[in-house]
């Protein structure tokens, strides 16, 4: 039934040729992950977990051919060390370098036989005149304008042409403003294919004509991401795609999860290529190309001058409120600018502080100014030169050790030492002598006894300040003195010593240190000084009228009439060493105790420093010196003693001694024991009594006051 | 009196700059055109250390008492101290506006002593490690040439035409005007003198205290180079260096010439040192250096 059955069947087709089995090898599938990937040699490449980019290592190896064992850094100062720049092409292999690597080294015509038609800028070198040589500018061909050059680089032909070769003109630049040729104007340029399109959209960017710009992200949808390149090859759209980058030949790309989409890649339209032939221009085509918009550019308002009112003078009013009055310029004198021609020549010499130059009337400003300057240089010259600044006749650093060094024609030292170094008269001339500080380090170094101050050293006379605590215990030691005689001795005060040491004191000072207190007895205190005086009574009566600031500050009351105390700083003031006082309010013994030891406790012997209202020789009687026993005489209330007016003795230095002092003094070398005693019992109750009253007084004073 | 050449060492340095015997007279170190200081035994002429660092020809240098350190001064304006065994500088003091032509120790080589062409001279402490100087000294208003010090002194000699001497006990400076631009000053051994030699062909010898000229040595030739003399240590005798490639030796008290020793014949024999103790003189001229000791006039028969 063979026949039967292959009469039934339909063939179509041709039927495959018969194969035997056994001749032909059976190709095994292979799978993906037995894929690798080997480069022209049969080595493997993509090492290990290669996920893309570039295949690390040389061939799965480290440290071969010198390529990728790190160098040692090495450098001594035989063998410096050589900066070697390395080139992107060091850590290329063959592979890259080749055919359809990513660096191909391809054989290129030199420079000068490259037959490009690429117009190349020139680069000019910034050498120390940047930008284009001037030389280049001066002469050019002046009908090939700018305009004319961007054209025919773009690849405008110029059609009719007038202008040959012979017709060139020459001239230099700067003659921009010449008359073009209407034969220039006139001729019609062809636009290349290329731009056609470009120019079709309104242009609002200033990128050139037909410029794309990078592609904007790999992540749209449309097929041209992906493409390297996109060319017109005779209207057939050849597509030439891949990526360079990123993934290895056998993934594929993961989703670009960063990109971004593009509402462009939706904007398309379906039409055939007729329709886009019927796109006709309407209106006026200029240049085959363009046409009249439709929309016109918005016009730029241009806003006028503001116009100025004419009382504006252009300075800031300051005003307080806007509706103050303005405040009237005229009163306001603007800084007065001398001119240069106000100024004479004489004015402008006292203004330097020089001398005016003479005929300053006659001759002009200018020649005025020149001497001056002149004068001027010449005092300054000399010493600029012999001193620290030298012109340098040859620089310091030179090199050529074959040039002989110039001599210097600069004279040292002065006249006198040159004549003297001639004469070889040394010495005397020759030397010089100054002070000279080491620095206090140098000499530790040198183990030479530093001197005590850096900068004090220079010899100067101690200033002699004025000894206050000497001038204060002065006046202790006349209030001591006053009561030197027939006092009591009072072993508890060291009182003697003191005087002693004061009145030791005393006879240094110079009777310049005068104050209110009568410390007139500077003179003789020399001759008081060696008599022994008996251990004094500070309780004693201290002679206020004598210390009166000491005692304005003990007893800082104001019992005291200001009257009374006035009376007596003009009681003081004049020559009188006598007392005035006026008759004291009668006290208690008690209170009289207790100013004793407030007194005593207030330690008079420690320096008060007193202001001194009045001149420090204001209490020197001079009139004494002058007109002797011309000492006015006053009336004494309360003298305490009936005192015989004594002439003033010539000899003595100073102004009068009091007169009980002279008196007392007196009496102890006489040894009128006797009398003294007397007197003293006498002086003692009145005398407290006048204490009281002057205290009391002070007292009052001070209430006044407050 | 005479001097025998014991020995010559070519130092092959280039120019030999200044020679100097340490502070105990048994070693010298000689300063070259070629930037190094070396060390040498002069009397064995035996090398014994090379001290490579500065910049710029090394014009000076001084040894220190305990023989432990080395102080050079040089054209590139620096003044370096060296470790004499290791030979690795110590200290680079940097201070001077143009190079230094003289370096001394104090007595105890706690202080560096430095004077250079910018006219000043500039105190170094060395055993802080302070950059700056203690003290600089611009009294002179020219190049200084020579320094010594002694344990209370210091003495320059500067173009100037003057030497100053800055006492520091008495914080006094005493100049002197000696006519002459000034290349080297010495001390005699009893401190009581100056020798000053000077660029118009003079040696002087001035009292110390009135500045008065004790004595005058003429005949050499110095033009304008920096020639140096120095003074036997016996006092009696006074050395000087020439243009003219000759030692000449002058008594001291007569200001008679004694007699010239060659070096270089027609090339300038530029530095004399002589020996602390001994009568041994130290000469350079050009790249090599003599060797000189004084030995007994041979009486002619």
């Amino acid at each position: 039934m063979d026949d039967y059955e292959e009469e039934k069947f339909n063939f179509f087709g041709k039927p495959l040729e018969q194969y035997d089995e056994d001749e032909i090898p059976k190709k095994k599938p292979i799978f993906v992950e037995d894929q690798i990937a080997t480069d022209s040699n049969g080595r493997r490449r993509f090492h290990g977990a290669f996920t893309g980019g570039f295949s690390a290592g040389f061939f799965n190896t480290v440290g071969s051919a010198g390529g990728w064992q790190p160098t040692e850094f090495k450098s001594s100062r035989s063998e410096k060390s050589v900066s070697t720049i390395r080139t992107a092409e060091d850590y290329m292999d063959e592979e890259d370098i080749g055919e359809f690597g990513i660096a191909p080294q391809v054989i290129k015509a030199t420079k000068d036989f490259n037959t490009s038609k690429k117009r190349k800028k020139k680069v000019f070198s910034d050498g120390p005149i940047p930008g284009v040589p001037v030389l280049h500018m001066l002469i050019d061909n002046s009908t090939e304008t700018i305009g004319y050059l961007l054209l025919r680089n773009i690849g405008f032909k110029h059609e009719g042409t007038e202008i040959s070769k012979q017709q060139r003109v020459y001239g230099s630049t700067s003659a921009k403003a010449y008359e073009m040729r209407p034969s220039i104007r006139n001729s019609t340029y062809k636009l290349p294919e290329i731009y056609e399109e470009a120019l079709k959209i309104h242009k609002n960017n200033t990128f050139g004509i037909g410029y794309k710009g990078l592609d904007r992200g790999y992540a749209s949808l449309k097929l041209s991401q992906k493409n390297f390149v996109v060319k017109n090859v005779k209207n057939k759209n050849m597509t030439i795609g891949g990526q360079a980058f990123g993934v290895g030949a056998f993934e594929d790309e993961d989703d670009d999860i960063y990109g971004r989409e593009d509402i462009e890649s939706y904007d398309f339209e379906m039409h055939t290529e007729k329709q886009q032939e019927q796109i006709r221009v309407t209106g006026r085509v200029l240049f085959d190309s363009f046409i009249l918009s439709s929309n016109y550019l918005a016009v730029n308002e241009i806003f006028p001058v503001p116009t100025i009112p004419r009382s504006f003078s252009g300075k800031h009013k300051v005003r307080k409120s806007r509706f103050a009055p303005i405040q009237d310029e005229s009163s306001k004198e603007e800084p007065k600018k001398t001119r240069r021609c106000d100024i004479d020549a004489t004015t402008r010499a006292e203004a330097l502080g020089e001398k005016a130059p003479e005929n300053s009337g006659t001759s002009s400003k200018s020649e005025d100014i020149k001497p001056e300057i002149k004068e001027k240089k010449e005092d300054v010259a000399p010493w600029l030169v012999f001193d620290k600044f030298v012109s340098a006749g040859q620089s310091d650093e030179h090199t050529d050790p074959m040039v002989p060094a110039e001599k210097s024609s600069s004279v040292y030292g002065t006249e006198h030492q040159r004549e003297a170094a001639k004469l070889k008269m040394f010495g005397d001339f020759t030397r010089t002598t100054e002070d000279w500080l080491p620095h206090t380090f140098l000499c530790k170094r040198f183990n030479v006894p530093e001197p005590a101050h850096w900068e004090n050293v220079e010899l100067k006379t101690p200033v002699r300040k004025r000894n206050l605590i000497f001038q204060n215990e002065k006046e202790v030691d006349e209030t001591g003195r006053v009561q030197s005689s027939g006092l009591q001795n009072n072993p508890d005060f060291k009182v003697p010593h003191e005087n002693q040491s004061l009145k030791t004191i005393d006879s240094k000072e110079q009777s310049t240190k005068n104050d209110e207190s009568k410390e007139g007895d500077i003179g003789d205190s020399t001759p008081l000084m060696e008599v022994e005086i008996p251990t004094i009574d500070i309780t004693e009566k201290i002679d206020v009228s004598k210390n009166k600031d000491l005692f304005k500050a003990i007893f800082f009351s104001d019992d005291e009439d200001e009257d009374t105390v006035e009376t007596k700083v003009e009681s003081e003031s004049r020559v009188s060493e006598q007392e005035k006082l006026p008759s004291p309010p009668p006290t208690s013994d008690s209170k009289m105790e207790e100013m004793k030891e407030a007194i005593l406790a207030k330690d008079i012997f420690l320096p008060k420093i007193k202001p001194l209202k009045q001149g420090i020789l204001s209490d020197i009687p001079f009139i004494k010196f002058t007109k002797p026993g011309t000492v006015p005489t006053q009336p004494e209330p309360e003298v305490i003693e009936e005192v015989p007016q004594q002439q003033p003795d010539d000899n003595l230095y100073g102004p009068k001694l009091p007169e009980k002092i002279v008196n007392r003094v007196e009496n102890l070398m006489e040894s009128k024991s006797d009398d003294v005693w007397v007197e003293r019992k006498e002086e003692k109750t009145k005398k407290e009594k006048h204490k009281k009253h002057k205290k009391e007084k002070h007292k009052k004073k001070h209430k006044h006051k407050r | 009196m005479d001097l025998q050449c014991i020995n010559t060492i070519d130092c092959k340095q280039g120019a030999v700059r200044a020679v100097r015997f340490n502070v105990d007279g048994s070693y010298c170190l000689t300063c070259g055109s070629d930037k190094k200081i070396k060390l040498w035994n002069p009397y064995r002429g035996l090398m014994l250390k090379i001290y490579g660092g500065h910049g710029n020809e090394v014009l000076d240098a001084a040894g220190s008492n305990d023989n432990s350190q080395i102080i050079s001064g040089s054209a590139d304006k620096s003044v370096i101290t060296w470790d004499v065994s290791t030979g690795a500088p110590l200290r680079r003091l940097r201070g001077h506006a143009s190079g230094i032509t003289c370096v001394k120790y104090n007595e105890e080589s706690s202080v560096g002593i430095s004077g250079s062409l910018d006219n000043t001279v500039m105190i170094w402490d060395l055993k802080s490690r302070r950059q700056e100087p203690v003290q600089i000294l611009n009294q002179a208003k020219d190049c200084i040439n020579s320094i010594q010090v002694t344990d209370h002194e210091i003495l320059t000699g500067s173009v100037d035409c003057s030497i100053r001497r800055y006492d520091i006990r008495n914080r006094k400076l005493h100049s002197d005007f000696i006519g002459a631009p000034i290349m080297s000053v010495n001390y005699t051994s009893d401190g009581q003198c100056i020798v000053v030699g000077s660029s118009d062909d003079t040696v002087r010898l001035i009292d110390k205290n009135t500045g008065e000229m004790l004595g005058e040595y003429l005949g050499h030739k110095t033009e304008d180079l920096n020639v140096e003399s120095a003074l036997l240590a016996s006092d009696n005798h006074i050395l000087s260096g020439s243009v003219t490639g000759e030692l000449w030796c002058w008594d001291l008290v007569s200001g008679k010439v004694v007699k010239r020793f060659e070096h270089t014949i027609k090339k300038v024999l530029n530095s004399v040192s002589t020996h602390p103790v001994k009568d041994v003189v130290l000469t350079a001229s050009v790249n090599t250096i003599k060797l000189w000791e004084v030995s007994e006039i041979k009486e002619d028969s």
